[in-house]
C-alpha cells in the first residue's frame, strides 16, 4: 500500500512538473480512471492544494507550537498521559477500518488505573495410582515414589518419571493442569509433554506393551520420542497416533478436536482416518465433521513457546483462551464486540492488561476489571 | 539519516524543522476526524510530546511516521469515544477510513498539500507573499497596489515561484512521505 501510495504521488508530482515520461503518463491515467483521485490531480493542476498548504498553515501555525513544545520537553518529565500505549504485544485489528499495530521498544511510564490480573504460572497436581494428589509448581522440590518403583520428580520446571521396566497393571497417572497453569511432563521413555491451562492428562507411569498411550482433555503439545511403540493421543473426539514427531492436540470440553503436525507423521482415527504432513490440522468438530487444513503452525502451537499467536480470531474466541490462562471471567457489555476479528501476537507472561490496553487503543474495545472479571465494552 | 539521528538523540533544532515540516499536516489530519481546531492541535502536541518523552529510537524516517500517523489517529479516536459522540458518527468514521479508493485520494491529496506547501516556505518571503495573495483571488493589479510594486514584478514573481514549485516538485528527492500503513499482519 505504502508503494502504492508512493507511485501515485510520484506519477503526479512528475506530471505537475512536466517531466512526464509517455509511458508514465500512461500509467497514471490509469490511476486517474479513478474519480477521487481524478478530482486531486484537478486540484493540484488548478492551484488548490496550494491554497490549501498556505490556509492549512495558517490555521496551525508550526511555530507557536513549537514554543510550548519546547517548554513542555524542558520540563522535568511528569506523568505521562495514557495515549498511546507502546507494549511488548502487537496487536491488529484485523477488518479494514484501521490498524493499530504497537511494537516493542518504548516503555511509557503509565499509572497503573485497572486491577492487575497476572499470567499463569507452572503449576499442576498429580493423581497418584494411590489416589493421593502432590501438586508442584515453580518452587516445589519433588520426589515421590510411585508404586512399582517408579520416581517422579520435579526439577526445572518439568515433572520427569524414570523407572525400571516392569510388568503387571500399568499404574496410571493424572496430572491435572489448573486454569492460570501449565506444566510439562517428561515419560519414562522420552517424550515430552507441554500441558496448557485447564488440561488434563492422564498416563501410566511406565509405557509398558505395545503401545505408548495418554489420554488427553485440554491441550497439550507432545515432543515424542521415536520409537518403534507408536505413541497414541486418546481424547474425546478420536485418537492421534505418532511415531517420533513433534505435534499439539487441542481437545477442550464442548469445543472442537484439533491436532496440529509440526514435523513427523501422525494419523488421526476415530470419526475419521486422517494422516498429517507437517504444517497440516485435523480438526473435528463436537459433532464428527472432519476436515484437513494447511495451517499457520505458530498460531497453534505458538503457546508453547510463550507465544499467543492468532490470526483473524474472533475477540471471543481470543478471550476464551486467555480466560483459562489469565484465569479470569470474561463477559461482553455489547454483544457485537465478540465477533470482532482481531490478528496479533501477545507474550503469554505478560499481565493480561498489556493486551487489553492494546484493545483499548484500537478504539474498538474498551475495559474494566474487578476481581479477576473482565467486562469489555 | 543525519536528521533522524538527531530526532532520536532529541536534539531540539532537529525537533524545530520536524514541527515546521509535519505540525499544520498532522493537526488538518486530525482536525479532519475531531472537527475542533483546539482539540486538533491538543492530541498533535500531546502525541508529540510523548514521543519525546518516551524512550523509543527510530530506524527510518518511515518508522517514525508511521508511528506518529497512527498515535495521532488512535488518539483522535480516543478523544471521540471520550467525548461520546454518537455511535453512528463513530461507524462512520471508522467506514471512511477504511483502505478504500476513498481513503487513499485523500491520503494523496494530503501528502500533496503538504509538499506544496515545503515547497512554498522554501520561497523567498516577497516572492511567497506574492503568490499567495494571487492564489487568494487578488489579481496583478491588486497585488501590485497593495505591496507597492510594478505588475511587471509581480508577473515575474509569479512565474518564477511557479517555476519555483514545479521544479521542486519534480525532484523526487523532495520529502518523505507516509501513508496509513496497512500491513496484514
Amino acid at each position: 500500500m505504502n508503494e502504492l501510495l508512493e507511485r501515485i504521488i510520484t506519477l503526479l508530482k512528475k506530471a505537475y512538473s512536466g517531466t512526464i515520461t509517455p509511458d508514465e503518463q500512461r500509467e497514471l491515467e490509469r490511476f486517474l480512471e479513478n474519480k477521487r483521485l481524478r478530482a486531486v490531480y484537478d486540484e493540484l493542476t488548478k492551484h488548490e492544494l496550494l491554497r490549501e498548504g498556505i490556509e492549512t498553515e495558517r490555521l496551525f501555525p508550526y511555530r507557536r507550537a513549537f514554543a510550548v513544545f519546547r517548554r513542555r520537553a524542558r520540563r522535568r518529565r511528569v506523568a505521562v498521559r495514557r495515549l498511546v500505549v507502546a507494549a511488548s504485544v502487537g496487536l491488529l485489528l484485523a477488518t479494514s477500518s484501521y490498524l493499530y499495530l504497537a511494537r516493542a521498544g518504548g516503555e511509557e511510564p503509565r499509572a497503573v488505573e485497572s486491577p492487575v490480573i497476572p499470567p499463569g504460572r507452572a503449576r499442576a497436581s498429580i493423581r497418584l495410582a494411590s489416589g493421593e494428589t502432590v501438586a508442584v509448581s515453580a518452587d516445589t522440590l519433588l520426589r515421590v515414589e510411585e508404586r512399582g518403583g517408579t520416581s517422579i520428580t520435579y526439577e526445572e520446571g518439568k515433572i520427569v518419571y524414570r523407572g525400571e521396566a516392569a510388568s503387571g497393571e500399568p499404574v496410571m497417572n493424572e496430572l491435572t493442569v489448573p486454569p492460570g497453569g501449565e506444566c510439562r511432563v517428561v515419560f519414562d521413555d522420552g517424550t515430552v509433554a507441554w500441558v496448557n491451562a485447564d488440561s488434563k492428562l492422564t498416563y501410566p507411569v511406565l509405557f509398558t506393551g505395545g503401545e505408548r498411550v495418554v489420554h488427553l482433555e485440554g491441550e497439550a503439545y507432545f515432543e515424542v520420542k521415536q520409537e518403534k511403540r507408536p505413541f497414541i493421543v486418546r481424547a474425546r473426539l478420536g485418537a492421534i497416533t505418532a511415531t517420533g514427531t513433534e505435534f499439539a492436540v487441542r481437545v477442550y470440553r464442548e469445543e472442537a478436536m484439533a491436532a496440529t503436525l509440526v514435523s513427523g507423521r501422525v494419523r488421526y482415527t476415530g470419526f475419521a482416518t486422517e494422516d498429517l504432513a507437517p504444517g497440516e490440522q485435523v480438526v473435528i468438530s463436537p459433532s464428527g465433521e472432519t476436515a484437513k487444513n494447511k495451517v499457520d503452525i505458530q498460531e497453534h502451537v505458538g503457546w508453547k513457546e510463550g507465544l499467543f499467536v492468532f490470526h483473524r480470531r474472533s475477540l471471543e474466541s481470543i478471550m476464551k483462551e486467555l480466560a483459562r490462562w489469565y484465569e479470569c471471567t470474561v463477559s461482553y457489555e455489547r454483544e457485537e464486540l465478540k465477533a470482532l476479528p482481531f490478528s496479533g501476537h501477545l507474550k503469554r507472561y505478560d499481565n493480561i492488561n498489556a493486551f487489553l490496553e492494546l484493545l483499548r487503543a484500537t478504539g474498538e474495545v474498551d475495559y474494566t476489571i474487578h476481581d479477576r472479571h473482565v467486562l469489555l465494552r | 539519516m543525519d536528521y533522524l539521528a538527531a530526532l532520536n538523540r532529541k536534539e531540539m533544532k532537529a525537533w524545530e524543522f520536524f514541527y515546521r515540516d509535519y505540525y499544520s499536516s498532522l493537526c488538518s489530519r486530525v482536525f479532519r476526524v475531531v472537527k475542533d481546531r483546539d482539540c486538533a492541535e491538543d492530541i498533535v502536541q500531546e502525541t508529540l510530546i510523548n514521543i519525546w518523552h518516551s524512550t523509543r529510537a527510530f530506524h527510518t524516517e518511515g518508522d517514525l511516521l508511521n508511528y506518529l500517523y497512527k498515535a495521532v489517529h488512535v488518539n483522535s479516536l480516543q478523544h471521540l469515544r471520550t467525548r461520546n459522540l454518537h455511535d453512528a458518527h463513530l461507524a462512520r468514521l471508522q467506514q471512511e477510513s477504511a483502505t478504500t479508493g476513498e481513503e487513499l485520494s485523500s491520503l494523496v491529496r494530503e501528502e500533496l498539500v503538504r509538499q506544496l506547501h515545503a515547497v512554498i516556505r522554501e520561497l523567498p518571503p516577497r516572492r511567497r507573499q506574492i503568490l499567495q495573495l494571487s492564489l487568494e483571488g487578488l489579481s496583478g493589479k491588486e497585488i501590485a497596489e497593495r505591496l507597492g510594486v510594478t505588475i511587471h514584478t509581480v508577473k515575474t514573481q509569479k512565474s518564477l515561484a511557479f517555476t519555483y514549485l514545479r521544479d521542486r516538485l519534480g525532484d523526487l528527492s523532495l520529502l518523505l512521505y507516509l501513508c496509513f500503513p496497512v500491513k496484514i499482519w
